[in-house]
């Protein structure tokens, strides 16, 4: 690797706080979405459908306009950040941990288990993600915690890849050795000296991943197979205004906005982090 | 190198052969097609029936050997929605989305490396601002909602572009976009990092040094360097533009394997399912071992590296 003066990161000179206070924002409206929301999310009202947004009726101002039953989308995308953000917490976490403890594990012991462990990296990267979701998706029948299994099942393996190859790296430093000779036990080795070492690029991962598992939740949920209603998911909006497109464009629009913005942030996010943690993981 | 090879080579049927065993298991899991099938007045004897004579009735194993030899064969069964042997759907199929994925990742390349050659080149001017919002975008928003946002702009409003099917060239316009869009991102960051890291670098200052006139420095020597991570995420582009294609083809109506292979588990059409998803699996092994191969090509320091 030459000269690290470059700075080459893709980040752009805006500086990282428009990305920071979506995100904030993100979560804050996941979380306080009973608060925030104007109205119900769920609550059909046939005599106000279709209404443009800004539009006034009754003196409430419908902010986003509401799609074909009546329900106002801005109280809808409120209370989808909160399906978007469970999935999006729950999956990576899961995924990140059950794999990077996998993928050290391999890196460092070697042997059977690491072949064991690599094959089915390569098995679960090789297979197509959308297919293979919608697969799963229907196995466990639509629903929350089938796409955070879903989630888990498909995203491991990028961890584990992660992991196992900075481990590699690192098992052959002298600090290991050393620790080895003193006696330490393998499970000491790899939680007080492999995994400090590999968490930093395990981290920028997960901010990126965080992008991908909400567009990965929301596409499911758009093809049917995702969260079911009437719980509102962005990608279960997006699909729902996909027949008025003509009448009512911003049904389907807001969402989808919605979506870019937040997974811009999260990968923004994960420039600046990769920028703050190791600019020489600039591959990723 | 010929045992590097194959070693690969066998690493790669190793996973095929798993990824066969998690396809065949998944495909039972979705639930029982004997079942789908019958009409609910059927008695527990037709029921019987019909599992013989698709061959459920026999214990597992069986069914996965019987699955096995006769897929080795190019025989992946007969599709259950559709009473046809698979392979004639997918061999019918295919060429649509190929072509597809195809013509999305040429115009993806001929836009990416350009861009990000002037990209790198004008670091930090207004031209690299530009592509390098234009390629956080992409890999920032939805396939799908890409597709229904074109199909609003374009075909609704505008009336320019058609939005299904495919039966001419103007056809190819949109789908092919929104395909395309989220790897074009992605291919213009990488020629982008790629050429700033060798525009930099201390073999480009030799040739400069040796006399070379700049534009044939850039060119021909940064590029060629430049190219080989690039190769590498274009075989994963090609791949993923297949799997891409699930999405945008069930938008935009084209009769692709996407669609069919969306369709396919929505109606628990094992076969297919299975068939499906093995070729996509088989496709991205080859794939990754032709890039094995370039690397060793492009890169000659890669053939005294092993594992």
């Amino acid at each position: 690797m030459q000269n690290g003066k470059n700075g080459q990161g893709m980040r752009l000179n805006l500086g990282i706080l428009p990305a920071f206070f979506i995100l904030a924002l993100f979560i804050f409206a996941a979380v306080f979405a009973n608060y925030l929301a104007p109205f119900s999310p769920t609550e059909i009202n046939l005599s106000n459908a279709r209404l443009t947004p800004l539009s006034v009726v009754g003196g409430v101002t419908y902010w986003l306009g509401t799609d074909q039953l009546g329900r106002d989308i801005l109280s809808r995308i409120i209370y989808g950040a909160r399906v978007s953000l469970i999935v999006a917490t729950i999956g990576v976490f899961a995924a990140g941990s059950i794999g990077s403890i996998l993928g050290i594990i391999a890196g460092y012991r070697g042997g059977a288990i690491d072949s064991i462990i690599s094959r089915s990296v390569d098995v679960m990267l090789g297979f197509p993600t959308i297919l293979l979701a919608l697969v799963l998706a229907i196995v466990f029948r639509p629903s929350l915690f089938g796409v955070a299994l879903v989630v888990i099942l498909i995203y491991w393996a990028r961890y584990a890849r992660q992991a196992r190859g900075e481990t590699l790296k690192i098992r052959t430093m002298d600090y290991v050795t050393l620790a080895r000779t003193a006696g330490c036990s393998d499970l000491t080795i790899m939680m007080r000296h492999i995994f400090p070492n590999v968490v930093n690029s395990l981290l920028v991962l997960a901010t990126f991943n965080v992008g991908t598992v909400i567009t990965l939740e929301a596409t499911l949920s758009f093809l049917g197979a995702g969260i079911p209603p009437p719980t509102p998911s962005w990608g279960t909006m997006c699909a729902d205004g996909r027949g008025i497109l003509v009448s009512a464009w911003w049904v389907s629009f807001m969402p989808g906005i919605a979506i870019t913005l937040v997974v811009l942030s999260s990968n923004l996010f994960g420039d600046w982090l990769r920028d703050k943690l190791d600019p020489q993981l600039r591959d990723l | 190198m010929a045992r590097y090879l194959t070693i690969r080579l066998l690493e790669g049927i190793v996973a095929l052969v798993i990824a066969s065993i998690v396809v065949f298991g998944l495909a039972r899991m979705t639930g029982d097609p004997v079942q789908l099938m019958l009409p609910d007045t059927a008695s527990p004897a037709d029921y019987e029936v019909m599992s013989r004579q698709l061959g459920f009735d026999k214990p597992l194993p069986v069914q996965y050997w019987v699955f096995i030899s006769k897929a080795v064969r190019g025989d992946f069964g007969r599709s259950i929605r559709y009473r046809r042997p698979v392979i004639d759907f997918i061999l019918e199929r295919a060429p649509a989305t190929i072509k597809l994925a195809l013509a999305a990742a040429v115009a993806s390349f001929l836009i990416s490396v350009p861009l990000g050659v002037i990209a790198a080149t004008k670091r930090g001017k207004w031209q690299d601002l530009l592509v390098k919002s234009f390629a956080i975008l992409g890999q920032s928003m939805p396939t799908f909602w890409l597709g229904i946002m074109l199909i609003q702009v374009f075909a609704v409003l505008l009336g320019w572009l058609p939005a299904a099917g495919n039966m001419g060239f103007r056809y190819w316009i949109l789908p092919a976009i929104t395909i395309g869009y989220h790897s074009t991102a992605g291919l213009l960051r990488l020629t982008r990092s790629a050429m700033l890291d060798v525009l930099h670098s201390d073999y480009e200052r030799l040739a400069r040094i040796k006399g070379i006139p700049d534009r044939l420095v850039i060119w021909k020597h940064a590029l060629r360097n430049a190219l080989i991570p690039v190769v590498t995420f274009s075989g994963l582009i090609y791949v993923h533009l297949l799997m891409g294609s699930v999405v945008t083809e069930t938008i935009f109506a084209w009769p692709g394997i996407g669609r069919l292979a969306y369709e396919a588990v929505i109606y628990r059409d094992f076969p297919m399912i299975q068939g499906l998803i093995l070729l996509f699996v088989g496709l991205y092994i080859i794939f990754n071992l032709i890039i094995d191969l370039s690397y060793v090509y492009l890169d000659p320091r890669v053939k005294y590296v092993k594992e």
